[in-house]
């Protein structure tokens, strides 16, 4: 039963990142969320010792908070300095990872994260931490904030669709039907945020890079519509997620860093299929 | 002995600071590229080749892995470019892929070897955060080795990899071979990660690249001063990171290095002397000053043609103008403010005929020669009227043969 709870959990942190990073691929904007899981360290640990436990909604609340604080400051660096965006990012991120990591090698033993598993996550044991609110004992933790992202990202998207479509292939003309490209961009990174935080947690930061770029890069391979890439990307990221799984039961190892490899295989599993198709397609 | 404790923090120094160097000579031509990150993702791609070579091996015999590491580099640059080459997939998306699957590949190697029944697996995972603790003297003279062939290949192709990092086509207009010199170029790229990974680990290798380049940048234009800056910048950070981080408890060497790294950037970002951000932010308040000032001056000299010689301090505010301005107008000696009333002295009416005249110039400019309607110009006037030199309206006025009237029938001399 926790196996397979652990299971439902990796599917929806993949489901989850993977919609959000339809737009991440199509914005060229998939830099941004490896930067953002690895710049979040130094905040969940700020976070942590506002909050005074993993357990508390404020933890959560001020680990988003940093996250998107970390856009801007991205964003603040790449307007003044005569660099590509690129660069930045990379200066950003690890001077923040780096100052994570020497917190928490220092406060190890009062924030219960180590260094390993701030990478590769402990996926194995997200089912042991429940999600207790007055008392009540509601299930585990990590099914309930995945999900809770899972449906934040499904519902935002849904409900911006047309605008989030427009403003990613035609910014200018979303301009001038008075769409705020602007309100779009930050509307994105917040829920990349969120996601980001909330995975973290849970799984660790590689699944979510990961996740977040790779199936809708394998999508967009094949697909030539917004719904239909975003539709395939959901595909390839349940089927990494479960294949990952299986792989990391039978070789007894990380999970998340299996479920990533596993969504490279489909990646390049999907652009030979393609290669041949379309080498096929051209004799009919 | 004084500042080296032992004899291996002395080796500690020493690899790091070559190292360092290294690394930041190479990083100016990366940031320059646009490929600051690609060092970050083929570091990462790494990992998977040293976890393998380690399982093949059952040891942590360090050219081994470096072997493997240097396998799975290539591999993912070769993926990066087949990804970018053959689909729609962009650079960034294809460096992160390839950086999350090769990592993450890694990781399930590196777990699966964590529960063999092996003694020599321990510290295979200083590879993630690095350890430059642990740097031998035949790592060091590694290190050392690989630096004086990275400096040297720079000097040798100095002159091409400097035009192919500016102006990559007209390089190979010029006949320079792209494969070669991509060749050259990802050779010493790709042999720098590799010494980097023991010490700064996987993780933060982009940093030794990007931040060093990047600061260097913020402080000259010739690209010698900054290759060499940024080399510096990057040497004394590995070097007095590393010899922190051996000396002082519970400080991983990687995010050490990096930290020193950053503090060298944000102080370059501040204070470096044309392109820091206070700088830069005295020049546009000047500036703005500047443009404000001349407003008022232009506004009140357009008053001054029609007879009002003296406006009300409340009016000047109902204008919409600053008082910080007429304060600054007045200790200029531009103004004098008598009585609540504002008017103009002899040379600030000097001051404001000049910046009228800009701006009368450059629409007689502009109707004259370019045959521009006069109803348009305006605008274009007055923003360049806060730009031209002396030296252009004097060729202005030579142009125009000295006009007495601008389009719309205004004076163009000082009465």
């Amino acid at each position: 039963m926790a196996q397979f709870v652990v299971l439902i959990i990796v599917v929806l942190t993949a489901l989850a990142s993977t919609l959000i990073g339809n737009f991440l691929v199509l914005r060229r904007l998939s830099l941004m969320g490896d930067a953002i899981s690895h710049a979040i360290l130094p905040g969940i640990i700020f976070a942590f010792f506002i909050a005074g436990s993993l357990e508390s909604p404020l933890f959560f609340i001020f680990s988003i908070l940093f996250a998107i604080l970390m856009v801007f400051v991205i964003e603040y660096f790449s307007h003044n300095l005569k660099v590509s965006q690129e660069s930045v990012i990379g200066i950003v991120f690890t001077a923040l990872f780096a100052l994570g990591v020497i917190l928490l090698v220092n406060f190890a033993d009062n924030v219960h994260l180590d260094q390993d598993a701030v990478l590769y996550g402990q996926a194995e044991f997200s089912y042991i931490n429940r999600f207790v609110i007055f008392g009540m004992d509601l299930g585990v933790r990590s099914l309930w904030t995945m999900g809770f992202s899972l449906v934040l990202n499904a519902v935002m998207i849904t409900l911006f669709y047309k605008e989030l479509k427009l403003t990613t292939f035609d910014p200018g003309l979303a301009k001038s039907l008075n769409i705020s490209v602007r309100k779009m961009h930050y509307l994105i990174m917040t829920l990349t945020s969120i996601t980001v935080v909330a995975a973290f947690e849970a799984v660790g930061a590689i699944l979510v890079v990961a996740f977040l770029v790779v199936p809708a890069a394998t999508a967009y391979i094949v697909a030539k519509r917004l719904g239909v890439m975003i539709a395939l990307s959901l595909v390839f990221a349940g089927l990494s997620a479960i294949f990952g799984y299986v792989l990391a039961i039978n070789v007894d190892g990380s999970i998340a860093g299996a479920a990533a490899l596993m969504s490279g295989v489909i990646m390049f599993l999907v652009f030979g299929g393609w290669k041949i198709y379309s080498k096929v397609n051209r004799y009919f | 002995m004084g500042f080296f404790s032992t004899i291996n923090s002395f080796y500690v120094f020493w690899g790091s600071l070559f190292l360092g160097a290294a690394a930041g000579l190479i990083g100016v031509f990366a940031v320059l590229r646009k490929q600051g990150l690609l060092g970050d993702s083929l570091a990462h791609a790494s990992l998977p080749g040293i976890a393998l070579a380690f399982l093949i091996m059952k040891s942590k015999f360090l050219p081994g892995l470096l072997l493997g590491a240097l396998i799975f580099c290539l591999l993912g640059a070769y993926l990066i470019n087949l990804l970018v080459g053959k689909t729609r997939i962009k650079m960034d998306t294809a460096m992160a892929s390839i950086l999350s699957v090769f990592f993450g590949g890694g990781i399930l190697i590196l777990t699966y070897i964590q529960k063999l029944p092996l003694a020599s697996q321990s510290g295979l995972d200083s590879f993630l955060f690095g350890q430059a603790a642990a740097l031998l003297k035949n790592d060091v003279i590694l290190i050392a080795v690989a630096f004086f062939v990275i400096l040297f290949t720079v000097f040798l192709f100095w002159k091409e990899l400097k035009i192919f990092t500016f102006d990559a086509n007209y390089a190979f207009v010029l006949g320079f071979k792209r494969f070669f010199l991509e060749t050259v170029f990802m050779t010493i790229f790709v042999l720098t990660i590799l010494i980097s990974l023991q010490a700064v680990g996987v993780v933060l290798t982009a940093a030794l690249f990007v931040t060093p380049a990047v600061a260097a940048l913020l402080w000259s234009d010739r690209f010698i001063y900054v290759v060499i800056l940024s080399a510096v910048f990057g040497g004394f950070s590995g070097a007095f990171g590393a010899y922190l981080s051996a000396n002082v408890a519970n400080m991983p060497t990687g995010p050490v290095i990096v930290l020193f790294l950053t503090s060298f950037f944000l102080i370059s970002f501040l204070f470096a002397p044309k392109k820091g951000i206070i700088k830069k932010y005295f020049i546009y308040r000047k500036n703005s000053r500047k443009i404000q000032s001349e407003n008022v001056l232009g506004r009140f000299y357009r008053d001054y043609e029609r007879g009002i010689q003296n406006i009300k301090i409340d009016d000047y505010v109902a204008y919409g103008y600053k008082q910080g301005i007429l304060r600054y107008l007045k200790r200029c000696g531009f103004l004098q403010v008598k009585n609540g009333e504002i008017s103009f002295t002899d040379r600030g009416l000097k001051e404001a005929f000049r910046v009228i005249e800009k701006h009368r110039l450059w629409e007689t400019y502009l109707v004259n020669k370019l045959h521009l309607k006069s109803d348009h110009v305006h605008r274009d006037a007055e923003d360049i009227e806060h730009i031209l030199t002396d030296e252009v309206v004097a060729e202005l006025k030579e142009i125009l043969q000295n006009p007495k009237t601008d389009p719309h029938g205004k004076s163009l001399k000082l009465n």
